[in-house]
């Protein structure tokens, strides 16, 4: 008797599961995930010499199975269930998740230094060039934690940096950020800053930079959604219950407006009113409420007569920045060397510019070779 | 293609077992065949020609054998060129880059190295075809006069790419004739599951310390660090390879095969010589058979046992990877084997099972050590963390993370290792048989399922005797 259920409980799912996956509709894009499902290729006489019809087509079974997600999360509450803090790379605690930095390759951040070295020795005598690191939330992991030993040491990790660079200026985003460590100056399930750390980002930024930051409380707070689920989120399926907030900030008296956001894409240019994108709210990823997706080129322009202009070398984390960096701006060009294509003497030139500013995360300068672009 | 793929799960495996039990028993041969052609083919589209090269040439062999059947010279001469075959494919494919490199560094040549990519299961396929010829010559089985059958013995899918090394005598009469039965099918299924559950749970989980521990700095881990890295690497080859095994093993079964078990509880031996009758059996059982016997065994006095079971443990050194650490760590083996012979077994039968266990559990994983590191200078510098010649100590943060938060993965490892438990459950069985199968089902099919649900998130997924 228990052979025969033994039997047609492994043929039925065996042969349902297959079988549903194929028939149900399928979708071409993972929202927890934050990208693209594998496609069905067709096999060729090329690709099945490569193998590379095998691989997209295991890709494919495993992408496109029913139940996917109450399967992944079978397995996070098994691995947590053995005392497990870590999934997918993710640290996770009640009160947040927090994605585990390592440095893996050495050699990466030493070519990261030697591009903004050489960039900086060309266009040292027509602009000012900065670099600012960002920590990320692990930086501000509790000190006793023992899994804090296979960690990055980002504040050690920044100084060495700074200390690598020639004609460039260091500043320090760390020391503002550690004095308000207490606040909510990272989101719980996302890997970016909330506004408030960008806040302190920017006010890093002042001094160096020559202008005065605006205080705190000259800005009124939107609390814009409440329920963020980010990045860290999807890759541990695991946090339902730390929804985050998205707080907007809005200048208080309207002194200065931004008045165009020119997003490049690399083939067309299109004008927008505001840095804000509200229809990413309703949306998974609600990060990008500030400025919308991704795109290689990002213009920001303020009804500021001064003639300030600004080039920003960046990641995500500027995007939220920019609640605040235009009130002091008549104009602020951002290029995300990660979606640039094309030789970026089609976007900008250098020497247009008296300040140049690099602006990355910690996570992104140790694992992201696309800064050499800047020397093509 | 790997069982604990979604392409065999989910496309390959239903559609091979529905058309195998709707055909009839002429047809189904012909299916197991295909299938391993096309399994095989989906991991070496190209590599599948060598297969069939050595396949055709060991089927010829066994014919022309069977043909001139009373001439003495020219049986010999059929199976030297099969040998010769065989082992040539094999060596130039897995040994010629090792064998050129050695030459021109200690000779100071210049001998272009051919850089032939390893295909996948050619270690164990050269030595499951070879069996046949072999034994063909001895007159221990009859000529199997069918390419099809043939073919499809070589190419049988459960088997083909890591083992266990089946043998030509040990399946002779089910190629020719098999049943399938309800209760072979859910024994199957059974060794099956469970051989998926040690692939996908244990080994790939624990697996993952090592992957960690690996890629640290030898000179900066503390002992602790060391030990964890190592005990879980030695979990994880275990269950690895002995889940690989035993889902081939039910893939068999449901198949209608019997295949020789290929493990039987290694880490609880109690010396080496044990060791190696209970890890890897086949392979020990084919270089007996096949090498040691043939040179004399131990018939021939002290001299020639020594002599005959460094050939030996060389070769099988070197069956696991064209490396001198791979020779080094076969060669280890055999000369505690060759102690244990001698003397040591006398003074270990006097000690305390545990400790004798201990022994050889010990022992074990110092060779996982020569095994697992390439380089001789960092196998040195592993053994000196592993006894606390870094600075930083015996304990610090990063070991205690990774015992800490791993510490219920390596409990199950070693309570699984170790067969009370299964030893356990039978002895539950028979006294309440019908109540411990309901929950035997009802356990298997909760694992599959969990297995699936690991298998889908598996970021983490290689399979560590692909490159033997």
């Amino acid at each position: 008797m228990n052979k025969k259920v033994l039997i047609i409980a492994f043929f039925s799912i065996l042969i349902l599961l297959p079988l549903f996956s194929i028939l149900l509709p399928k979708d071409t894009f993972s929202q927890t995930e934050n990208r693209p499902l594998q496609q069905f290729v067709a096999p060729t006489k090329e690709n099945l010499l490569s193998r590379e019809f095998m691989d997209s087509f295991e890709k494919f079974l495993a992408d496109h199975l029913v139940f996917r997600e109450a399967f992944i999360k079978i397995k996070t509450d098994l691995e947590l269930a053995q005392g497990k803090k870590e999934i997918n790379n993710i640290f996770i605690s009640d009160k947040m998740l927090l994605e585990h930095i390592q440095l893996k390759d050495k050699s990466v951040v030493d070519a990261n230094i030697k591009a903004i070295n050489d960039f900086a020795r060309k266009y040292k005598s027509t602009a000012q060039i900065s670099t600012m690191l960002v920590p990320t939330a692990a930086a501000f992991y509790p000190e006793k934690n023992p899994s804090r030993a296979t960690l990055l040491d980002q504040p050690e990790f920044c100084k060495q940096f700074y200390n690598d660079l020639v004609d460039v200026t260091a500043i320090d985003a760390y020391s503002f950020l550690a004095a308000n460590k207490g606040d909510y100056l990272y989101y719980k399930t996302d890997h970016h800053w909330t506004s408030l750390g960008a806040y302190w980002g920017y006010s890093a930024l002042a001094k160096p930079l020559g202008f005065k930051p605006i205080a705190r409380d000259m800005f009124n707070i939107e609390h814009a959604s409440h329920d963020f689920l980010g990045t860290l989120y999807s890759k541990a399926l695991y946090g339902e219950k730390l929804k985050d907030v998205v707080d907007i900030y809005h200048y208080a008296d309207n002194a200065v407006q931004v008045t165009e956001t020119i997003k490049n894409t690399g083939t067309q240019t299109q004008t927008y009113p505001s840095i804000l994108f509200r229809k990413f709210l309703n949306e998974k990823d609600k990060y990008s409420v500030f400025l919308g997706s991704n795109d290689p080129m990002v213009t920001i322009k303020s009804d500021l007569k001064n003639g300030k202009k600004i080039l920003i070398f960046k990641d995500s984390y500027t995007n939220a920045l920019m609640q605040f960096l235009p009130l002091h701006y008549e104009e602020i060009t951002l290029l995300d060397l990660r979606y640039v294509n094309k030789s970026l003497s089609e976007y900008v030139d250098f020497t247009d510019y008296s300040q140049i500013l690099f602006l990355y995360n910690v996570a992104n300068i140790i694992s992201d070779n696309n800064i050499l672009k800047i020397m093509n | 293609m790997v069982f604990s793929g979604t392409a065999f799960l989910f496309a390959f495996l239903p559609i091979v077992l529905i058309l195998y039990y709707l055909s009839n028993t002429k047809i189904k041969n012909i299916i197991i065949l295909i299938s391993g052609l096309f399994f095989y083919a989906w991991g070496e589209p190209v590599y599948v020609l060598i297969m069939l090269l050595s396949t055709v040439v060991d089927y010829t062999a066994g014919i022309l054998m069977d043909k001139y059947d009373d001439n003495k010279r020219l049986r010999t001469i059929f199976l030297v060129s099969s040998l010769i075959i065989n082992l040539g494919l094999l060596s130039l494919f897995k040994y010629s880059s090792f064998f050129i490199t050695n030459m021109n560094s200690i000779f100071g040549l210049n001998i272009i190295d051919p850089s032939l990519r390893l295909p996948v299961g050619i270690s164990f396929y050269t030595f499951q075809s070879m069996s046949y010829t072999i034994d063909l010559y001895m007159r221990n089985i009859k000529v199997q006069k069918s390419i099809i059958n043939f073919t499809s013995y070589v190419s049988l899918f459960p088997q083909i790419v890591a083992g266990p090394i089946v043998r030509y005598s040990d399946v002779q009469n089910e190629i020719d004739h098999r049943t399938v039965t309800q209760a072979k099918v859910a024994d199957g299924i059974g060794w099956f599951i469970r051989g998926l559950a040690k692939k996908l749970i244990l080994a790939n989980n624990i697996g993952a310390v090592w992957t960690s521990v690996k890629a640290m700095q030898y000179s900066e881990l503390s002992v602790l660090t060391a030990w964890v890295g190592i005990l879980a690497f030695t979990f994880q080859i275990y269950y690895d390879f002995s889940g690989y095994s035993d889902m081939a093993r039910g893939l068999g079964k449901m198949l209608g095969f019997e295949f020789p078990i290929n493990f039987n509880y290694p880490y609880i031996s109690k010396n080496i010589s044990d060791f190696w009758r209970r890890w890897h059996i086949t392979l020990g059982s084919w270089f007996r058979s096949y090498v040691y016997f043939p040179l004399g065994g131990n018939r021939k006095g002290t001299l020639c046992t020594v002599r005959n079971l460094l050939i030996v443990w060389f070769l099988t050194g070197l069956w696991h990877g064209a490396s001198w650490n791979f020779v080094i760590w076969g060669l280890y083996f055999g000369v505690i084997i060759i102690m244990e012979r001698l003397f040591l077994q006398k003074w270990l039968s006097k000690l305390p099972t545990w400790l004798q266990q201990l022994y050889s559990f010990l022992l074990v994983v110092f060779g996982w050590v020569l095994f697992e590191i390439q380089s001789f200078s960092q196998i040195g510098a592993f053994f000196g963390a592993m006894f606390g010649a870094n600075h930083t100590g015996i304990f610090d943060n990063q070991g205690i993370y990774l015992l800490t938060s791993n510490i219920v993965m390596f409990i199950i490892c070693f309570i699984a290792s170790r067969g009370n438990l299964t030893h356990k459950v039978s002895t539950i069985s028979d006294k309440y048989p019908r109540a411990m199968s309901a929950v035997k089902t009802t356990f298997l099919i909760v694992l599959f399922i969990v297995c699936i649900a690991y298998l889908v998130n598996a970021s983490y997924n290689p399979f560590l005797y692909f490159r033997f």
